[in-house]
């Protein structure tokens, strides 16, 4: 498969935030690992800015299940 | 008659003017210029440059193929851990990896001045295990940031890069009008970097080779189907060769094929050293006359590189093979064993396994596929006295540098047969050349090992086995699922033996006879070795 990406998602759970790269209209999922770097992606969330790492390529993302940015949305 | 009558000593020019060496900066300018946009029938004139198939070095770095693959890799530095495997196997040079100082970076950060771009360059940066931790760990304050780049112009879209990375580092993202000036302007950044310090590039580690610019002799912009194998080994030997002794130190004489004709298309050139393409048939002594000359002029100590096919090396000039590796002479060559003949539309080589559907062993009522058993060029080289060889794939990155490596320091011939998947012949996705070499490994298809006569007097002293799974057994068990991996399982992977399965997925009795062969072809080298 070519595992295009389709958005990527973070999803909270009892305080602990997780995130997620979904590929293929789903069928493709990567985990996404150090979590340092996924509360990075958070504080900039949080700040209403894209995390860093997507500003080049903008991919959709999602946030708790609500699109925070449209593909290609800076 | 005297003698000067009678052998002129030059051609006759007809008052033409002497010919004189490219001036590279004008063939650039006009040749490639003229090319890149499509107006070179119209523009150019036929000239000295064209007439003496001179092309500079490199010229293939300002070919731009943003255009031909609707997708590029997305790189998420949160899952990398800089193994570079992602930049070892890319086929076209696309995706390059970079090591830096963070306060290095800040100050070349600071000379950007479009903002955006600044935070997309920082953006591309992760302090991994490999180059912080264990430096800070050593020395606090010397751990540096690691990143990778894509160069938008080089990627075909194949997603090697993506298929290899075992960390979920890369994906594929669809190309936009958005992104894809974005991806070209983060790497005009990146090469404006400097280059990554030989502080961070451990000389015992073949993985961080690529780091270093004079290990980069393949530049990318060659005319190769998305995702060639050959392509990836061509990069490696490249690599490995100009890492030890530099790019002014190697020189290739190619027999034609695919890889000549990828590497040619008239303006374009991928390669940062000098190489040369005789016939199909006589590459091995063509590269004797090379290496004479060469050590006439005190040049002992360059590395000479042939290059060819398996119809190149197992067929049409395999008696010029055979002749060169019995002169003694310092001559390395890397064969790209595609099993087929590629350039010319896929047909079969002594090289193509039986049952394999090629042009001219059609799968049909007449002939189930190839009926010839497959020829095995490494282990007849071996046979030649005092000669290197190995046999490795690109998959198992460690040993095909290490049999690089070993090759250039062996005073004599040496020769490494490298399995390279092709895509459209063997009818696998563009993404698998890796996989796919990985496979044929691990079925026995292509087993690797290296023959190195300074290991000992016998054969099994100098053949040695290591990188297969399972040396002692027939075939690759899985301990954890009781899994076998034999030359079926290979075979169903790929297109070029789907006649072979019936509607259940049976394979037939040719097939079950190409598995034999290649049991067998194991057998007598675990014999050789001294393992049965």
């Amino acid at each position: 498969m070519p595992k295009i990406i389709e958005y990527v998602e973070f999803n909270e759970e009892d305080g602990k935030w997780t995130s997620r790269k979904i590929h293929d209209d789903g069928d493709f999922i990567m985990e996404r690992i150090n979590q340092n770097e996924i509360d990075e992606d958070i504080a900039a969330i949080e700040q209403n800015q894209r995390p860093p790492w997507t500003l080049l390529g903008l991919p959709k993302i999602i946030v708790n299940g609500e699109t925070f940015r449209e593909r290609d949305q800076v | 008659m005297s003698d000067e009558t009678a052998i002129p000593k030059a051609a006759p020019t007809n008052g033409r003017r002497e010919p004189k060496l490219l001036d590279i900066e004008e063939f650039n300018r006009r040749v490639v210029g003229a090319y890149n946009r499509g107006v070179a029938e119209i523009e150019l004139e036929a000239d000295d440059d064209t007439a003496f198939s001179f092309v500079p070095a490199a010229t293939g770095k300002l070919r731009d193929f943003s255009y031909i693959a609707p997708d590029i890799p997305l790189y998420d530095p949160s899952n990398c851990i800089g193994c570079m495997e992602c930049v070892i196997e890319c086929p076209d040079t696309a995706i390059l990896g970079k090591v830096i100082h963070p306060d290095s970076l800040e100050e070349e950060l600071a000379a950007i001045d479009d903002p955006v771009v600044r935070e997309m360059t920082r953006s591309r940066f992760v302090k991994t295990r490999k180059y912080y931790d264990a430096y800070e760990k050593k020395n606090e304050g010397s751990g540096a940031l690691f990143g990778i780049f894509i160069d938008p112009t080089k990627c075909k879209g194949c997603a090697e890069c993506v298929e290899v990375c075992d960390d979920y580092a890369l994906s594929m993202l669809q190309k936009t009008d958005k992104n894809v000036p974005q991806y070209q302007e983060a790497f005009r950044a990146f090469e404006n970097l400097p280059e990554t310090p030989d502080a961070y590039i451990n000389e015992r580690l073949a993985t961080d080779m690529m780091l270093k610019n004079d290990s980069l002799l393949y530049v990318g912009g060659a005319g190769s189907c998305a995702g060639c194998g050959e392509a990836t080994a061509l990069r490696m030997m490249l690599a490995s060769t100009g890492f030890k002794y530099g790019p002014e130190n190697i020189g290739i004489v190619a027999a034609t094929g695919c890889n000549t004709v990828y590497t040619s298309t008239y303006p374009y050139n991928p390669y940062r050293v000098p190489w040369t393409n005789s016939l199909f048939e006589n590459a091995p002594t063509d590269a004797m006359g090379v290496r004479a000359r060469w050590d006439q002029q005190g040049w002992e100590d360059k590395k000479l590189w042939v290059l060819g096919g398996d119809g190149a090396m197992n067929d049409i000039g395999f008696q010029a093979l055979s002749r060169m590796l019995m002169s003694g002479m310092d001559i390395n060559v890397l064969v790209l064993d595609t099993q087929v003949y590629s350039n010319t539309g896929g047909q079969a080589s002594t090289s193509s396994y039986t049952g394999q559907n090629t042009k001219m062993s059609y799968h049909g009522k007449a002939i189930p596929g190839k009926t010839e058993r497959r020829k095995e060029l490494a282990t007849i080289c071996m046979m030649h006295p005092d000669v290197y060889v190995a046999q490795t794939t690109c998959a198992d990155f460690n040993h095909f540098y290490k049999a690089v490596a070993a090759a250039n320091e062996y005073k004599g011939p040496a020769i490494i047969n490298v399995y390279t998947t092709c895509q459209p012949e063997h009818g696998v996705a563009d993404e698998l050349a890796t996989e796919q070499a990985r496979l044929a490994k691990e079925s026995r298809a292509f087993p690797i090992f290296i023959y190195d006569p300074r290991a000992g007097e016998t054969i099994k002293e100098r053949l040695d086995l290591k990188g297969n799974p399972t040396v002692k057994e027939d075939w690759c068990v899985i301990p954890k699922t009781g899994e076998v991996i034999d030359f079926i399982t290979f075979a169903r992977s790929e297109g070029r033996f789907s006649k072979h399965f019936d509607a259940e997925g049976n394979p037939s009795p040719e097939l079950l006879g190409a598995q034999e062969d290649r049991r067998q072809n194991w057998r007598m080298l675990q014999e050789l070795a001294g393992i049965l």
